[in-house]
């Protein structure tokens, strides 16, 4: 059971994409990649809008479009959400719901489903330009869910949204995908997006994939390999143990060890990943007692890389997980770290908020 | 105004309006398509059928009119067609003149269609598709409603310009009072007689259907989709 894509798209003698992918049908597939990595091609190649004869697809066995045969868009089972939504202007919101009309076989829901799912009723009778983002691609989830499909593909759905919307939806959409029951394939730029919920990883980049795995194996040994806006660091499963209010901080636990990280994650479900880029990481030799830095996970280092213009990236492990910490090749020799050495990964909380990419999965 | 000429100029009123209106809806029927596939086909093609169907545009109705008429006469190929369907000739009937307006009409609905279908976006149009839409139905449910204030507004003006057709009716159609002779050959039958009194009606009447056709199609076209 898997979704099979392969092949080169080329445009004025450039290649755009060059893939050879076996990508797992159930659960949730990220593919992350910067602007102009190939991911939107890619999926639009998979719901057959672009790669017709050049692009072979093929899922659980069913070609959908190899160098001979081609099956249209519209016979293909699966469902799209587009980056901007794309409602259809001139109908209300309950006509874009019950546009969907297709002989087509799959898993779809009722109208009634998808308006009690997302809270649909009091915006009905309005047109998508009455709208706001976070409505419109409300909408535009629930219209999808309306075509048979036995795969959800979603461009970007919280890239046209502005932060509060986004912080609002991207809760909703991780609960959506986590019960819907059928393969997804999320593409985005954002990997705190995905971080939560996504099964299996596709990173590309410059139209070829650079890495693929789980997130943690994934995004071990990238940092380098990847352009600025999508550095991933270290991804950390956690579990989730308490909140506090009056500090407006979760606490978790990684093994044995606690953590704080800003804001009520409680929503999220026990079992949590947590994104620590690697340049937010302090290593010492001892536990710091007073220091304002809350986060002190003691580790293993498990290896040194090779400096790169003054600094080295050493991986951490942590409680059998992998952290990685970018730190100068200065302090490197004068804490003389070496392999199998005890160390401190010393994480200030905040550093885990400041950043865009970051705000929806520690500060909803 | 006597009994006469009101009659003269209602039955020409008659001719003219019912010739506008079959003209309007063949072309209603017939358009679409067309102006979708000029709009959006990357075909060779496109320019040599896009100058065709324009060319009515720039060729005086008269030569047009021509060529129609030895078309349809006895021995042309669409008089023969037309004898072989119906036993009835085409020239100098009501049906010739329909297939003539029809011609003439031609561009003066197919551009403005094809000007508002260009603007259509594609990412609706994949999305209709991926919600499991064929072309064909795309075309139907999405593309036909979305522009629906351009057909409306490509309507009228067919309408308006049928019914300001002279040049080729005087030469397919010919002055047969109740059959063929519309309101503009009317109006050239009084000024030649004389009679300014009934021209004055007669353009008066011409003057203010294509006003009014103007301004239904330029207020349609400038609300909000």
């Amino acid at each position: 059971m898997s979704l099979l894509i392969s092949g080169q798209l080329a445009r004025r003698s450039e290649f755009r994409l060059d893939v050879d992918l076996d990508i797992p049908s159930s659960g949730v597939t990220a593919i992350v990649g910067s602007s102009g990595s190939g991911k939107s091609t890619l999926l639009r190649c998979i719901a057959g809008l672009e790669g017709r004869g050049s692009m072979s697809v093929a899922l659980d066995g069913e070609i959908w479009q190899d160098a001979s045969s081609f099956v249209p868009a519209h016979s293909r089972a699966l469902s799209l959400v587009l980056q901007e939504g794309a409602l259809f202007p001139h109908l209300s919101v309950h006509k874009n719901l019950l546009y969907p009309r297709t002989r087509r076989r799959g898993f779809c829901l009722t109208p009634e489903q998808v308006v009690a799912r997302f809270g649909l009723t009091p915006l009905l009778q309005h047109k998508p330009s009455e709208l706001s983002g976070g409505q419109r691609q409300r909408v535009a989830l629930a219209r999808a869910l309306l075509a048979p499909a036995r795969l959800w593909l979603l461009d970007e759905p919280l890239s046209a949204l502005d932060g509060p919307a986004r912080r609002a939806l991207a809760p909703e959409l991780a609960l959506l995908c986590r019960d819907l029951g059928l393969p997804i394939i999320y593409v985005t730029h954002t990997l705190s997006e995905v971080l939560q919920i996504a099964d299996h990883m596709v990173v590309l980049d410059k139209g070829s994939v650079l890495s693929q795995g789980s997130p943690a194996e994934v995004s071990i040994g990238l940092s380098h390999a990847l352009s600025e806006d999508i550095d991933l660091g270290g991804i950390l499963g956690c579990r989730f143990h308490a909140f506090d209010p009056l500090h407006n901080l979760s606490e978790v636990r990684v093994g044995t060890t606690a953590m704080w990280i800003r804001g009520d994650l409680s929503s999220l479900g026990v079992n949590l990943r947590v994104q620590i880029p690697a340049d937010a990481i302090s290593l010492s030799l001892h536990r710091q007692e007073q220091i304002s830095v809350l986060n002190q996970l003691p580790c293993t280092i498990s290896k040194i890389g090779q400096p790169d213009s003054g600094s080295v990236l050493v991986n951490l492990d942590c409680e059998g997980q992998t952290l990685q910490a970018r730190i100068t090749v200065l302090s490197q020799e004068r804490l003389a770290l070496a392999t199998g050495q005890r160390v401190y990964a010393l994480i200030k909380t905040i550093a885990l908020t400041t950043r865009e990419t970051r705000d929806d999965v520690t500060a909803q | 105004m006597s009994t006469a000429e009101l009659n003269d100029l209602l039955q020409s009123l008659g001719v003219s309006l019912a010739l506008a209106l079959v003209t309007t809806v063949i072309l209603l029927l017939l358009t679409p398509p067309l102006a979708w596939w000029l709009a959006r086909s990357s075909s060779r093609l496109r320019a040599p059928v896009e100058a065709l169907v324009a060319l009515p545009m720039v060729l005086p109705p008269t030569v047009l009119g021509f060529y129609l008429l030895l078309a349809m006469a006895g021995e042309g190929f669409l008089g023969e067609a037309w004898h072989g369907l119906t036993a009835k000739p085409l020239a100098f009937t009501f049906s010739g003149l329909v297939i003539g307006s029809v011609i003439y009409s031609l561009p003066f609905v197919s551009q403005p269609l094809a000007a508002s279908f260009r603007t259509t976006s594609d990412t609706l149009l994949e999305a209709a598709a991926v919600l499991g839409d064929s072309p064909v139905r795309r075309f139907l449910r999405l593309v036909l409603p979305l522009h629906r204030r351009a057909l409306v507004a490509a309507g009228v003006l067919g309408f308006a310009h049928t019914l300001g057709e002279f040049g080729i009716v005087l030469m397919i159609g010919g002055n047969i009072p109740g059959e063929t002779r519309v309101l503009s050959i009317l109006l050239f039958d009084q000024v030649e007689s004389l009679n300014y009194a009934a021209a004055h009606i007669t353009a008066l009447l011409l003057l203010g259907f294509s006003l009014l056709a103007l301004t239904v199609t330029y207020s349609t076209l400038s609300r909000r989709p």
